[in-house]
């Protein structure tokens, strides 16, 4: 799970880096990448090690997709308010990763308090596949509403 | 009991931090979704009042056109004509015997005034206000193959619906045969035009076709003709397609929607 927490968080990195081009917050992908790495790292080592779940770096992750899906929402309300066409794919994966990980947020900060309560970890476990879920059937709108092919008509 | 308590307070704190995320997060994408519509919707409508303010223009532009293009014909027919006309009859008058330069003289002004007589009639087409597009069409096609020697058919299958056009939006259409008109002569090397008018379902048909040498492998540009063309078809809310016939040519349908008549 920490090794798959890290290379998520560089997955996700490059999206926005890709899809925020031109932005200054691109300037911090790389430097966030590097220090998240560190923090997996150190947490690994001295907080939490590999046979634990790593709410700490999770929750870290859950913090930092929601302010990069809160730039690329604003970078995209502006390119629409300049004139150029929305990007409806985009909207779709932002708005599924804004939902899971803010949804997931709380429980990854908490769940090293609640893993023994199997009812609540149950119904948790439940709510986050329900999220997940609605992460994936978003990304695969968007997948389909990418592909699809514009038609143009002459006059 | 304490732990009872705090195993409450943790269901409690799960979820309410789960639905206060989730909320935001909707929260968030509705604000997004909302917002992004309100700047689409206020684009499209800035859009459509440019476009509006362009046909406008290109209206106020064609009219003002037509408007010269009658003065100047009224100019050539009355004044040129009738000066010419003037001199046609003093020459009349005078002796041809022995005298060629005269009867050439006579010839030159017959074939002037006829000249003028075409281009005033090029310039404003006179039977249009009086007779409708069809005969308009007949006899600017009559004087065309006269002059060109091109065996021009027309076949109207719309029992003079397009009779109905008013004077604008006829003259437009009539304007734009004669583009094409123009095209063939100039560019096709056609010995035959044939001028289709159909009526469809919700619309009127305008089918153009030469047998000329076709647009061949170049690429369609527009020039100034198709863009005459397409503002004077604009006008009129029509549609054009440029088709390519087997066996050579070229051909154009033009697709003019009932409500141009009706609206008229």
């Amino acid at each position: 799970m920490h090794v798959y927490t890290l290379l998520e968080f560089v997955f996700l990195s490059m999206f926005y880096k890709s899809v925020l081009h031109g932005s200054w917050i691109q300037r911090f992908v790389h430097p966030a990448i590097v220090f998240f790495a560190v923090l997996c790292v150190i947490n690994a080592l001295f907080f939490q090690n590999i046979f634990t779940y790593n709410t700490h770096t999770k929750s870290i992750e859950a913090l930092f997709v929601i302010v990069m899906g809160i730039v690329c929402f604003k970078r995209e309300l502006d390119s629409v308010a300049a004139g150029n066409k929305r990007n409806a794919a985009l909207t779709y994966i932002n708005a599924g990763l804004l939902i899971y990980f803010s949804g997931s947020f709380i429980w990854f900060t908490i769940y090293n308090l609640t893993w023994r309560d199997e009812k609540l970890g149950l119904i948790m476990w439940t709510v986050h596949a329900t999220l997940l879920l609605t992460m994936y059937i978003l990304i695969a709108i968007a997948v389909w509403k990418y592909k699809r092919p514009e038609t143009t008509s002459t006059t | 009991m304490e732990v009872q308590t705090a195993g409450d307070n943790l269901y409690y704190i799960v979820l309410i931090g789960t639905s206060g995320g989730l909320l935001l997060a909707l929260s968030l994408i509705l604000f997004y979704v909302r917002y992004q519509r309100r700047f689409i919707g206020q684009q499209a409508a800035m859009q459509q009042a440019a476009l509006e303010h362009k046909q406008t223009l290109l209206n106020a532009v064609i009219q003002s056109q037509e408007e010269e293009r009658l003065r100047i014909s009224r100019e050539l027919h009355d004044h040129v004509g009738s000066s010419l006309a003037a001199v046609r009859l003093w020459l009349a008058k005078a002796p041809t015997e022995g005298n060629t330069a005269v009867a050439d003289a006579r010839a030159g002004i017959d074939r002037v005034l006829e000249d003028v007589r075409h281009i005033s009639h090029r310039l404003s087409p006179a039977g249009l206000e009086l007779w409708g597009f069809h005969e308009a069409l007949e006899a600017y096609c009559a004087a065309t193959a006269k002059a060109t020697g091109l065996a021009i058919t027309i076949t109207d299958d719309t029992n003079h619906a397009l009779d109905k056009l008013s004077f604008d939006h006829a003259l437009s259409l009539l304007r734009v045969v004669q583009e094409l008109v123009n095209n063939t002569v100039k560019h096709a090397g056609a010995s035959a035009i044939t001028i289709a008018l159909a009526q469809e379902e919700n619309s009127f048909s305008l089918h153009y076709t030469d047998n000329g040498k076709g647009l061949g492998d170049a690429t369609h540009k527009a020039g100034i003709g198709m863009y005459n063309i397409e503002s004077r078809l604009s006008t009129l809310d029509a549609r054009y397609l440029v088709e390519s016939p087997q066996g050579g040519g070229y051909a154009l349908r033009i697709n003019i929607p009932a409500t141009a008549i009706e609206t008229t």
